[in-house]
């Protein structure tokens, strides 16, 4: 078990230092260099005000070295000074991480609690018209394009009905309400894109849910609780279900990356202030540090959610705690 | 099993995009299709075709205005919709669909019909691009993981599993916002952070097929290790990995339209499905949002399903196991 454990570190570890190693290396070689994007005005050809610059943000060294200078800095969680504002790009980050974790994770928790007593309900009732219907209806939810869906919510449900507020994140004067009033607004605000992020994945869970309790269903174990006259539903949810949750723990370790990506789209249409944003924003002035900064966030989320579900799957399933490894 | 009916639908709607992707300078063109003149008859619209074109195109034709009837002109048959995808006409400024504009038009006047149109061929373009570089180096990576030992294999699974937790869309920003806008380069881009999962798949097939007697019987014939790779062993681990690069370019062409919503995909004035949709953003007209959102739903739709359909002649049992 510890020897699974430290293999998993050393994996995720190594999947940490690439990603960087590679968004650096990348950033580095493209044209358009850090010092021209530093500052608008001086953007013009002064060779010495380039030099300077060069010199005092350490461009000039070798990129071996800028890297592991950065990613030494890293380390410690200092990403470095933005571009744009100076301020540290760790409390730039810091402030609109809630934000974006607040839609992901909302996302994240619609889709589970929707997709899988679907999933189970299409396969208790396999081949039914039910079972069809919302096979039908997922798949088509799946192929409209997130951003999309979002420009037509936005045009019929918050501009033409006026049911959902626009964009933003929360209403004008909000901040002067009491909690409870601040509360619902902030949620009322987040319907839509939170709506626009999970769709998509609702498909892909159902269908895996269903797939895993049809195979569940067909196994010893349900049929042996089923011939102890267990009734049907009682089947379903604690045997059937009970047995193959684990799946369902990777596929959120594999889904939060696709819906953090996902969410630079959405923010952006629903003006969120939230980490996405932060990116679209940075692009434009072109902030390195704040660019780095953002994509070893993300990659670290990644790996930290494959990380945490294989550690959770080794709770999870005791064969994998046996000395000789299964995998 | 699919329908037969079902299968033949899928065929045909991939059939009609491919169609209008090469065609469109012929579907939309201010160009005319035909031109009757003192000379003879000449076929201006055609001079637009990739490749074929330039054979065809005469010198002074990119420069006309073809609105105006040409010297001498007899007879003209236009296009079935009559504008090119960057003839501006202020008059026409947010028009809303009608006989003279099908789909409306612009904040430019440019006739959107015409746009989603050409934005089929840019669209497939990428798709087709990206996927072929993501084949390729998938399918040498797969290949070299699965057949040149265990050194290899390990480095190069290492580096599928760093690629698959890659976030790709973000890298693929922050790369585009320092490159020349242009849709080959965004091709070629999108396509280095597509091959991980190809490379996966083809090592899996390349491991189980080099113990198959197929591959020994050519051993003992004496073949090399790189024929019985190249000749052997890849061409019949190919066809699982065609079918996922099928839904690899259905995720490039979404990502092309999300980049280009974004601004960082393909430049103005060619007409994108993305940056057709982020012109719509706030202008409150719904055929500036609806049509190119359709378009670009259609088209991926199509792909997948045909991937489905491979998916499923292929194995009808994976398409029951897997989501």
């Amino acid at each position: 078990m510890i020897a699974y454990l430290f293999r998993r570190l050393l994996v995720a570890g190594s999947t940490l230092v690439g990603i960087t190693l590679v968004t650096f290396v990348v950033l580095h070689l493209t044209p358009g260099e850090p010092a021209l994007g530093l500052d608008v005005e001086t953007r013009g050809p002064d060779p010495a005000t380039i030099q300077a610059l060069r010199t005092r943000y350490g461009l000039d060294r070798p990129l071996a070295v800028q890297y592991l200078d950065w990613a030494g800095r890293v380390a410690r969680l200092d990403f470095g000074r933005s571009m744009v504002d100076h301020r540290p790009v760790r409390t730039r980050i810091l402030e609109r991480l809630p934000r974006t974790l607040a839609l992901n994770l909302a996302a994240l928790g619609i889709i589970f609690t929707v997709a899988i007593p679907l999933g189970a309900l299409s396969a208790a009732r396999r081949d039914s018209a039910i079972d069809r219907a919302a096979g039908f209806t997922l798949s088509t939810l799946y192929a409209l394009p997130s951003f999309w869906v979002a420009l037509l919510l936005q045009a019929g449900l918050a501009v033409g009905l006026g049911w959902f507020p626009l964009a933003g994140p929360a209403s004008e004067g909000a901040a002067a309400w009491n909690l409870p009033a601040r509360w619902l607004d902030g949620l009322w605000h987040m319907a839509l894109p939170v709506f626009c992020l999970s769709y998509g994945s609702l498909a892909f869970v159902a269908r895996f849910a269903r797939a895993n309790l049809l195979e569940a269903l067909a196994s010893e174990s349900v049929r042996s609780a089923r011939s102890r006259g267990l009734g049907p539903g009682r089947v379903l949810w604690r045997h059937a279900l009970g047995q193959s949750w684990i799946p369902f723990l990777t596929l959120a370790g594999l889904l939060l990356p696709t819906l953090v990506s996902g969410s630079v789209l959405i923010e952006r249409i629903f003006a969120w202030p939230g980490l996405g944003a932060l990116l679209y924003e940075s692009l434009f002035t072109r902030d390195y540090p704040t660019i780095l900064g953002l994509t070893v966030l993300s990659a670290t989320l990644v790996v930290a959610g494959t990380l945490i579900t294989d550690i959770l799957y080794l709770l999870a399933d005791p064969r994998l705690r046996r000395p000789a490894r299964a995998s | 099993m699919i329908p037969r009916r079902k299968m033949r639908l899928g065929t045909l709607a991939l059939m009609v995009l491919a169609a209008v992707a090469l065609g469109a300078p012929l579907l939309a063109n201010d160009r005319p299709l035909i031109l009757l003149r003192g000379e003879g008859l000449q076929f201006p619209a055609l001079g637009e075709i990739p490749l074929l074109g330039r054979l065809l195109e005469q010198p002074g034709w990119s420069r006309r205005d073809w609105s105006l009837p040409q010297q001498s002109e007899r007879w003209r048959l236009a296009p079935p919709i009559p504008y090119s995808y960057r003839q501006v006409s202020l008059a026409d400024r947010y028009a809303p669909p009608s006989w003279r504009h099908i789909l409306g038009a612009d904040a430019l006047g440019r006739d959107l019909a015409a746009r989603v149109i050409h934005g089929t061929t840019v669209s497939l373009q990428v798709g087709l691009v990206s996927t072929s570089v993501a084949l390729a180096i998938g399918v040498l990576l797969g290949a070299l993981a699965g057949f040149s030992g265990r050194a290899a294999d390990f480095v190069v699974s290492r580096g599928i599993e760093v690629a698959l937790a890659f976030p790709t869309f973000f890298l693929l920003l922050a790369v585009l916002s320092f490159l020349p806008p242009s849709v080959p380069l965004l091709a070629v881009v999108i396509g280095l952070t597509r091959w991980p999962s190809l490379a996966r798949y083809t090592r899996a097939e390349v491991m189980r097929l080099a113990r198959a007697p197929l591959v020994e019987a050519a051993r003992a014939a004496g073949a090399g290790p790189a024929r019985v790779l190249f000749l052997h062993i890849l061409p019949h681990s190919l066809t699982p990995v065609l079918v996922a690069a099928t839904f690899q370019m259905a995720g490039a062409m979404l990502v092309e339209a999300g980049l280009s919503f974004l601004g960082f995909g393909v430049p103005e004035p060619l007409p994108s499905w993305g940056g057709l949709l982020s012109q719509a953003q706030g202008s409150g007209r719904w055929w500036l949002v609806l049509f190119p959102g359709l378009a670009l739903t259609l088209a991926i739709t199509t792909i997948q399903t045909l991937g489905d359909q491979y998916r499923d002649k292929l194995d009808p049992r994976l398409s029951r196991l897997q989501p």
